[in-house]
């Protein structure tokens, strides 16, 4: 029964997911440019992880009150008593963003 | 003294199948001139009830029981459950649709990225403003006669009057967005400038420095992807409200 609205909630996931992946490809080719650059220039490494953390670390910052506020009032609307939880999962899923990205976006 | 006869209507199939059989015969013994209340589809509930008046002391003073637990019956409680869940999702429709139009918005951002050179190289080789414009609207038009496809099958597998209004909104969304993309892909002269001397500018001498002047530098692109970690932050808490709300909607109905 409740089937059509988990496949409807899995498919607003997906689509917050795709929203970032696209988005995250606006400048791909400029920021690889420009982090070899920064490696010709003797960064090392490490300094180019950081750099890339740092990135999506202040990207993460502004999405936070995005995701939480968000999270609350969906939560709010589908299920009150849940909509504590459901900022909790906003949070929680905007912090684990912040490491995929930075792992995945090289 | 008879006042409350319990009949069982012996509908096979769930209540939604079985509903309309127990109304027809709720309804033939209505014609008999009795009452008749539905009780199928309803849920067992514990509710605390205050009795007053319940006994009296020799002075002739009542005293109240007080409040005790009771087990009754909410009726007509599969019918609530299902009502709550068309709600759930309404919202979640419309939730979605607005995540498809960031989505739209972004692709759309990112086509017009793409081919803002190739339009350049176009007018170059004498493609008129008309030209380049029927370029990109037959483009996106492939996309909208594959949204309409699909929005139309969708909407005759559903038989939903909400499906259909969703899917002529998103197809709605798509052609605004080409016509934007068209609008955007226009010539226009671009007049280089040599970077000014700028005061706020702070030396780059960490990876943090660093990384804070390019999202400084590239404001739209920070702020977009922020907005996308956004949603899908918010959905996920959407998702995982729901979630946790399952068990008490299943259990308001056993």
């Amino acid at each position: 029964m409740a089937l059509p609205s988990i496949l409807l909630a899995l498919a607003g996931v997906v689509v917050g997911l795709v929203l970032t992946l696209v988005t995250g490809r606006f400048e791909l080719n400029a920021k690889r440019q420009y982090l070899s650059i920064l490696e010709a220039m003797g960064w090392n490494p490490d300094m180019l992880r950081q750099v890339r953390l740092f990135e999506n670390a202040l990207v993460g910052t502004v999405a936070l009150p995005l995701g939480v506020l968000g999270a609350l009032g969906i939560g709010l609307l589908l299920a009150p008593y849940a909509a504590l939880w459901a900022g909790v999962a906003g949070l929680v899923a905007v912090l684990c963003w912040i490491p995929i990205a930075t792992k995945v976006v090289q | 003294m008879i006042d409350a006869v319990r009949v069982r209507a012996k509908a096979p199939g769930s209540w939604k199948e079985a509903q309309p059989e127990v109304e027809k015969l709720a309804a033939e013994i209505r014609d008999m001139g009795l009452e008749a209340t539905i009780v199928a589809g309803s849920a067992r509930e514990d509710a605390s009830i205050f009795v007053p008046g319940y006994s009296k002391d020799d002075a002739g003073k009542e005293s109240a029981l007080g409040t005790v637990q009771q087990s009754w019956v909410r009726q007509n409680a599969a019918e609530a459950v299902t009502g709550s869940l068309s709600g759930t999702n309404v919202t979640l429709l419309f939730l979605t649709l607005c995540g498809a139009a960031l989505l739209t918005g972004a692709s759309t951002v990112s086509y017009i990225r793409k081919r803002r050179s190739e339009a350049g190289t176009l007018r170059a080789m004498g493609w008129t403003q008309r030209r380049i414009r029927n370029w990109v609207l037959e483009e996106f038009g492939v996309g909208a006669v594959l949204l309409a496809v699909a929005g139309l099958v969708l909407s005759l597998v559903s038989w939903s009057l909400a499906t259909a209004l969703v899917c002529v909104a998103v197809l709605l969304l798509y052609i605004g967005a080409a016509f934007f993309a068209a609008q955007q892909l226009r010539h226009r002269d671009v007049i280089d400038q040599e970077p000014q001397h700028d005061e706020r500018l702070i030396p780059v001498d960490s990876p943090l420095t660093f990384a804070n002047r390019q999202l400084g530098t590239n404001k739209f692109n920070t702020l977009a992807l922020a907005v996308a970690v956004g949603v899908f932050g918010a959905a996920v808490g959407g998702l995982i409200a729901l979630l946790i709300d399952i068990p008490r909607a299943a259990g308001a109905s056993a």
